[in-house]
């Protein structure tokens, strides 16, 4: 049945509001986003990561600028744009009112 | 040792063990394909092979200087594979999952008709049909010439021209119905290379060739091709005409229509060799000897038309031994049969008669064996050899040779000598007895007989009979006049 497709679907909702939240607190790279993930122990693909964060961009969620760093090549930076905060308010929003219903049920 | 592939990845440079190169690439790949469906792919996969980049650099802190496979794999674990990533677009995710229930279900390939112009005959018709159909090309090729004569050139001729030649890689994997993916298109890719490589240096020779004669050469080697193919129709009829005459005449029981004049075989052989099973060689042999010529020169015909290449190297030495064999039997049988003819004797008789009783000498115009010849189904007729098939079986006969000679005496006096060949000298002296012939005196006429006959429907062994009449010169008017 459709069980692996709510999973996903329900993980790639939740996803975005993590990676807005996450980079609304400060500008990330994509690899940092990775490792608070890991410790919150969110478990995901590193490749999921980046064609969501290219589509957040694509939507004019996300803006990023090109930082030379210590280890290479130079990476992308990401920050939140207006936009993405609204669309990240409304996630919350909806987040939060999904988590309420829920634990009424399962009570 | 290994080899090492040089690449680089978000414009760094990395060594790479070969393997893991492939494995590498191959994962690539897959995420392209994977992104394809969805826009910015090609931002995504850059991001992608940055971290790539990124991780690799961490993996060869230190003196290792060459990613290996095990790299290779971690980091594919890390980055995940291309089912388990999300996607830039939401049609992008729905038509994986539904890919995934696919997949499930069937393993439904797309098969198209095209023309196979890589393994042609004339056009490809045929082979690109038989991919279509899945069925051994030789087979559509057997259909296609039976019903040839019906359906006729001019359908193969609209098929040449509405079906389409299958050009490109991904045409040709269609064509035969093989799953598109990487990796089938990766094997037509480097067939198709091998390929190239090979004409490359063919064309690198032929390069001086005018251009202008390039459309004159393609006309002329197609009528060339045409031509062939019809001449390898003119090969299988006429082989399978003479096949079929030669068949007849070996092996058919009744000789048909012997009539005057005409030599049959059958008849002949049957009463000419010794035994049976001489006969049943000779027959066989002949039949090798003539016959697999033809055949070779049937299945010739036929293999130019189904393209099998390697025609002759079993048949050819199966036919030449059989060929061979054949000489060998015609050899024998005509060996023992010379051996039954290689001795002759005779019998010699001789008769005197009173002059005084005798008024005239001539030969019989009847013969009781007349009714029997004249009535006879089948005849041999030639000068040293009669025979008649008549209601009783058949009858050998011949007619004596006559001489006349003039003598001085006063008694007419014939001799008759009866000759055969055997294979001893008793043997010929048998045979020569057996023959009848006799000369009569009814009244006062010597009747001579008209033909002698071999008692017994004995074999023939070149039996004659000769006769001298010797008759006083001066009684010379006594003899018939054909005999004078």
């Amino acid at each position: 049945m459709g069980t692996d497709n709510t999973n996903s679907q329900l993980k790639k909702g939740v996803l975005e509001l993590c990676i807005l939240s996450l980079i609304k607190e400060e500008e990330a790279y994509a690899s940092d986003i990775i490792d608070k993930m890991k410790e919150a122990k969110l478990l995901v693909v590193e490749g999921t990561l980046y064609p969501l964060l290219t589509r957040l961009k694509n939507d004019g969620m996300l803006s990023y600028r090109w930082e030379e760093s210590t280890q290479g090549p130079p990476r992308k930076y990401y920050k939140i744009t207006p936009a993405g905060k609204k669309y990240h308010s409304d996630l919350n929003q909806q987040w939060q009112e999904l988590i309420s219903s829920v634990e009424q049920i399962i009570k | 040792m290994n080899k090492t592939v040089t690449i680089n990845l978000n414009r760094t440079v990395y060594h790479i063990d070969e393997a893991a190169y492939d494995t590498l690439y191959n994962y690539l790949q897959a995420l392209k394909k994977h992104f394809t469906k969805s826009d910015s792919s090609d931002e995504i996969m850059a991001d992608i092979e940055a971290r790539i980049s990124e991780l690799l650099q961490m993996k060869l802190k230190g003196n290792k200087q060459v990613v290996q496979a095990e790299d290779i794999d971690e980091i594919i674990g890390i980055m995940g594979k291309a089912e388990d990533m999300g996607d830039a677009s939401e049609q992008a995710q729905q038509a994986d999952n539904s890919k995934k229930n696919n997949d499930e279900k069937s393993s439904f390939k797309t098969k198209r008709l095209y023309r196979d112009t890589d393994n042609r005959i004339l056009g490809g018709v045929c082979s690109g049909m038989a991919y279509y159909f899945s069925v051994d090309p030789v087979i559509v090729r057997i259909i296609f010439l039976l019903t040839f004569f019906f359906a006729g050139p001019l359908l193969y001729l609209i098929a040449w021209g509405i079906i389409p030649k299958a050009l490109s890689t991904a045409e040709k994997i269609e064509m035969r119905g093989e799953p598109m993916d990487i990796n089938s298109i990766e094997k037509n890719i480097k067939e198709e290379f091998n390929d190239v490589k090979n004409r490359f240096k063919e064309y690198k020779r032929d390069f001086r060739q005018n251009r202008g004669a390039d459309f004159f050469y393609n006309i002329i080697h197609y009528m060339g091709r045409a031509i062939g193919l019809l001449f390898a129709f003119v090969l299988i009829a006429v082989g399978i005409a003479l096949l079929t005459g030669l068949s007849i005449s070996t092996f058919s029981v009744n000789s048909i229509d012997c009539g005057e004049g005409n030599i049959c075989m059958q008849t002949f052989m049957q009463h000419f060799v010794n035994a049976p099973q001489d006969f049943s060689m000779g027959a066989i042999g002949l039949f090798l000897f003539f016959g697999i010529p033809l055949l070779l020169i049937i299945w010739g015909g036929i293999s130019i038309l189904l393209g099998i290449r390697n025609r002759f190297k079993l048949i050819g030495y199966t036919g030449f031994v059989l060929w061979v064999a054949g000489i060998f039997l015609i050899g024998y049988a005509g060996a023992k049969t010379g051996h039954s003819f290689g001795e002759k004797a005779f019998v010699k008789t001789d008769t005197s008669f009173s002059v005084k009783g005798i008024k005239a000498i001539r030969i019989n115009t009847t013969d009781p064996l007349d009714d029997c010849i004249n009535t006879a189904g089948d005849r041999i007729n030639t000068k040293h050899l009669k025979i008649a098939d008549c209601e009783n079986g058949l009858i050998f006969y011949g007619e004596p040779q006559i001489k006349v000679e003039y003598t001085l005496s006063d008694t007419v006096s014939i001799e008759i000598v009866k000759k055969s060949r055997g294979s001893s000298k008793q043997d010929a002296r048998e045979r020569a007895k057996n023959i009848e012939f006799v000369i009569n005196q009814q009244d006062s006429t010597l009747l001579i007989d008209k033909y002698f006959e071999l008692k017994n429907i004995d074999k023939w062994r070149k039996q004659e009979v000769r006769i001298i009449i010797k008759v006083p010169e001066s009684k010379k008017q006594l003899l018939s006049d054909d005999l004078q």
